[in-house]
């Protein structure tokens, strides 16, 4: 099973997903068939994902000068970007590792697979952000934490939605 | 000496990569897409030299006006859309729907989607045209037979054998230039057939036999295969081209069809004529999405103009 195949298939976390049906005040309006176009059914949001990434990628880059400035002293910023390109498979394979063993032993529910990784990764990235004091660990927090309690919610909605379609 | 078979399966050209990537995009979180997409941009433009090279003299020899820097920028983005477009494709070839499509040209779509017969489909390495034509192809009304050259690692070459034979349909199939010189006759029998053909016209890999062309003032190795066919067959060419607008989006553009036809006598010049129409065309697209162009050899020969 894809991890992503049931997150809505797309790159779309369940705090934007939230955003967006509150902000279209309950459901994004269907794109009309136009001549010559054929649009995607799940096709995401770039912004959202150039957003949560961004905000990702600082996150790892604190954690990784921090981490790298005890040894390292000034030199650590010139290891900053392939120091958190590293930190981040490391805890990108760390999840997906332990989803799998979870998977095998039946306490992971295929379809939740891609929120596991994804919260378990950005988790992670905020106790490492803590841990170090790095800048941007309690707004990461904060976006785990919310991230962590939209995804059931929204499962509600959905079912709520459908039960009175 | 060449390199031992399991070192070359780590090459750029070996399955390593291909499978790790197909693999990490399975299992990475989307919102993380952007920074794995990203750091292996860098690493493979930092670690290719050779085709970095390649990328860096070609766009210097499109654009000779801009500085040295930009090329090196230019062929960044290249590798960065490469990455992006192998995402995409590894994302919709999983079976999920998520590229928007736009056709520009939708007259000339039209128009090839009602004529009967065979035509030939040139395309070049741009955008996603591997994603592109097995949607597509059901709305010709007849067979589109994709022509590949193969991979240059047998086991990469047999993982995408394996992965396109599932998008393979009654509509749409895919061969493979392998050498032995039979793929052309059986290529004007799918012709003659009324079938379609797409090939390549941008890029001569192995013991492809050249044309020269002219791009940007510069003079081009191009493929002569698409264009002997042409002429043999008498079949229409619809030069096409696919494009990445953005975040998984992405646009066919068909162009005006010609054909080349002509006697005995003038081959020399219906050959030379067909190559100069292809060329205006791709730099026509090329103009506007060079960053796009991913062809990872030098396709300049050094010398200008001409198209023979």
């Amino acid at each position: 099973m894809r991890a992503d195949e049931v997150f809505d298939g797309t790159p779309r976390s369940a705090t934007f997903w939230w955003i967006a049906k509150l902000a279209s005040a309950g459901g994004a309006p269907p794109r009309p068939g136009v001549e010559g176009e054929l649009p995607a059914a799940r096709r995401g949001s770039g912004v959202e994902t150039y957003a949560l990434s961004s905000l990702a990628g600082l996150a790892l880059l604190g954690v990784a000068v921090r981490w790298m400035e005890a040894p390292l002293g000034g030199w650590a910023w010139l290891f900053a970007v392939p120091g958190a390109f590293v930190l981040l498979h490391i805890f990108g394979f760390s999840w997906v590792g332990l989803g799998e063993l979870a998977q095998r032993a039946g306490l992971l529910p295929p379809p939740a697979r891609a929120s596991f990784h994804g919260v378990g990764t950005g988790a992670s990235l905020a106790l490492a952000g803590l841990l170090s004091g790095a800048p941007l660990a309690y707004p990461w927090l904060a976006f785990v934490v919310v991230e962590a309690l939209a995804w059931p919610l929204r499962k509600i909605w959905q079912i709520t939605d459908e039960e009175g379609a | 000496m060449p390199p031992p078979r399991l070192l070359r399966r780590f090459s750029v050209y070996g399955d390593f990569w291909t499978r790790f990537m197909e693999w990490g995009v399975r299992h990475c979180p989307g919102w993380l897409e952007p920074l794995f997409v990203g750091g292996w941009s860098v690493v493979f433009f930092l670690v290719c030299a050779p085709q970095r090279r390649a990328l860096v003299r070609n766009l210097r020899a499109m654009f000779p006006d801009r500085p040295p820097w930009a090329a090196w920028v230019g062929a960044f983005r290249v590798v960065w859309n490469f990455a992006w477009t192998l995402t995409d494709a590894t994302r919709a070839g999983g079976g999920q729907d998520i590229i928007d499509w736009r056709i520009e040209g939708l007259g000339a779509f039209r128009e090839l989607a009602a004529s009967e017969g065979g035509g030939i489909v040139l395309t070049a390495h741009m955008g996603n045209y591997d994603l592109a034509a097995p949607v597509f192809a059901g709305r010709f009304g007849r067979r589109l037979n994709a022509v590949r050259a193969p991979e240059r690692e047998a086991e990469l070459q047999r993982h995408y054998e394996g992965r396109r034979k599932g998008q393979e349909s009654e509509a749409f199939s895919v061969r493979y230039n392998a050498g032995g010189g039979m793929l052309g006759v059986e290529l004007a029998a799918l012709l003659a057939a009324g079938e379609l053909v797409a090939l390549q016209g941008d890029r001569v890999l192995f013991d492809v036999s050249p044309a020269t062309g002219c791009l940007f003032g510069g003079e081009v190795r191009l493929p002569k295969g698409p264009f002997a066919l042409a002429m043999a067959s008498g079949a229409p060419v619809w030069p096409m081209f696919i494009i990445r607008d953005g975040w998984r989006r992405y646009r066919v553009r068909v162009c005006e069809p010609f054909e080349m036809r002509g006697a005995r006598g003038e081959r020399t010049r219906v050959m030379r004529d067909g190559i100069a129409t292809w060329c205006a065309e791709l730099e026509e697209v090329l103009r506007d999405s060079w960053f796009q162009w991913f062809v990872f050899e030098e396709v300049f020969t050094g010398g200008r103009g001409g198209g023979r």
